[in-house]
């Protein structure tokens, strides 16, 4: 099975900063076995589905090959077994830094809104005017909105605050409370949805 | 980041070992300079177990001058099945738990792990119920910018020394022995009759502490 | 607990747990979902790390040693036992 790897910068894991063996010459990584090498949850090897990239964002995505059983966690897949197949170029710091703006985007999309359906009009256009992630940040926090739509409004700050930090992880997250926030509970499998779609389109990732 | 362990005594322990099997040849064959060594380098350790199980520093002073003689006796027999440093600290646990009983102290050790339920981190520090992100910090931790190198000064030595003297006794001693002395958690759960459970609170709540003091040091000196 | 996250209060009980993988895989699932996100927790498992690490020098720290009192009493009584040879 194909799947997915966010690592560290020079193929490290973030949790269990094992060196990947990289792919060379044209062929693929080692094979890594999770009890001899890595020591995680489940004594599995773990890898995202293109449904779960929003959650690991990191320096480096490569797509992996998953052998033996797969077992699915909550936002991951595991396997006894894997190896690297090859860099996802697409995948790079400006890539994350549009991420992390479409999701503040979103974010503000939300508390807008929200504002609309409290009846702040005015502010939910001021929301919409900011063109930028700065822009919106400012307006967020300055604003003084009812009180119905105030966290979605701070939420909205904070997903530009992040943002304009570049933090595409935190960012994601906030979005998707967002969304829970004005939309509903469900609304926040459907956010993360969007960002995983954002993702795949703009790596070019088999759906 | 990640679940390596963060104690000296991992990477430390192989070095720390081989310079007590040197020391435990030289004590075997009297000498004294090794001995002084031994108690230079253990005094502190022992006092910080004793003071867990008895009232006062003088009677853990006393525990402590117990076991120290009891260890000039026992090294001609010690059989080095344990590390020269367990076996002191089981000498030391024994004589402590004795001596705590005879003072009437009436509250076992393990049930004063239950008793500390502060937080480790206090409350205020985190968003509340009607903030955007409750349960999120409110003020969070600011990264320390080189700390080992700023730990490395006199005065950020004393000043964790005071933080760890400022611990309860319980936690002073758990943290004594996991993170000064390198000893493996189910040791200090053996050695002081807690479960694995209590043993690992114990630690994280001297570390929490220990981690404030440290912060509060570093925002004063920056 | 939400069975859904972990928030930072929670993890902030938890560090040493992580560090000592001492959980069950259901809550080391959370606690990594959760660190993947929050730089501020990952700041604060790190500040703990130091700490721990911080306190292991105190092993070879220099001024721990006994009252001078003390320590002749203890190298008499080794000197003894040592010059002695028998047991009691």
């Amino acid at each position: 099975m194909i799947a997915y790897k966010f690592l560290c910068a020079g193929g490290v894991g973030p949790f269990s900063r094992y060196a990947w063996p990289l792919p060379r010459d044209g062929g693929a990584g080692a094979w890594v076995a999770s009890a001899a090498d890595a020591v995680l949850c489940h004594g599995a090897v773990h890898a995202c589905r293109v449904s779960d990239l929003p959650w690991w964002l990191h320096d480096e995505l490569w797509e992996t090959e998953l052998d033996g059983t797969v077992t699915a966690g909550r936002h991951k897949v595991m396997a006894p077994r894997a190896r690297l197949l090859r860099r996802v170029e697409g995948w790079d710091a400006a890539c994350a830094q549009r991420f992390a703006d479409a999701c503040a985007q979103r974010a503000r999309d939300h508390a807008a809104a929200a504002l609309d359906r409290a009846g702040a009009s005015a502010l939910a256009a001021d929301l919409r005017r900011a063109a930028t992630t700065r822009e919106l940040r400012d307006t967020a926090y300055g604003a003084e909105p009812p009180e119905a739509a105030r966290v979605a409004v701070t939420m909205a700050g904070d997903a530009a605050r992040r943002a304009f930090a570049g933090a595409a992880v935190v960012t994601a997250y906030i979005a998707a409370h967002a969304a829970a926030r004005v939309e509903g509970a469900e609304a926040m499998h459907a956010e993360r949805a969007w960002q995983s779609e954002w993702l795949r389109a703009a790596l070019s990732l088999p759906a | 980041m990640g679940p390596s362990s963060p104690t000296p005594g991992t990477s430390a322990e192989p070095r720390a070992a081989d310079r007590d099997a040197a020391l435990l040849v030289s004590l075997r064959a009297g000498d004294e300079d090794a001995f002084a060594t031994l108690v230079t380098r253990y005094h502190a350790s022992l006092k910080r177990v004793a003071r867990a199980y008895v009232p006062t520093e003088a009677v853990a002073e006393d525990v402590v001058q117990e076991t120290w003689l009891a260890v000039i006796d026992g090294l001609a027999r010690f059989e080095e099945r344990s590390s020269l440093k367990t076996w002191m600290f089981h000498i030391l646990a024994n004589k402590a738990k004795t001596r705590g009983a005879r003072e009437r102290r009436t509250v076992p050790f393990a049930s004063l792990a239950g008793a500390e339920d502060q937080p480790a981190v206090p409350p205020e520090r985190f968003q509340r119920p009607g903030d955007a992100w409750p349960g999120h910090w409110a003020a969070p931790p600011r990264p320390w910018e080189d700390p080992e190198r700023r730990l490395e000064s006199l005065e950020a030595r004393e000043h964790l020394r005071a933080a760890i003297a400022a611990l309860p006794a319980t936690q002073q001693a758990v943290l004594t022995l996991r993170d000064v002395e390198g000893l493996e958690a189910e040791e200090v759960c053996e050695l002081l009759d807690v479960s694995a459970g209590n043993q690992r609170v114990l630690l994280h709540r001297a570390r929490a502490r220990v981690r404030s003091e440290l912060e509060r040091y570093f925002e004063e000196t920056t | 607990m939400s069975a859904d996250e972990i928030v930072c209060r929670e993890f902030a009980e938890l560090a040493t747990d992580y560090l000592e993988r001492a959980m069950p895989d259901e809550t080391l699932e959370l606690v990594e979902e959760h660190l993947a996100m929050c730089d501020w927790c990952r700041d604060y498992l790190a500040q703990i790390e130091t700490t721990a690490r911080a306190v292991g020098a105190e092993a070879d720290a220099p001024d721990t040693a006994p009252p001078a009192a003390t320590l002749q009493e203890l190298l008499d009584a080794f000197r003894a036992r040592a010059g002695g040879g028998a047991s009691r």
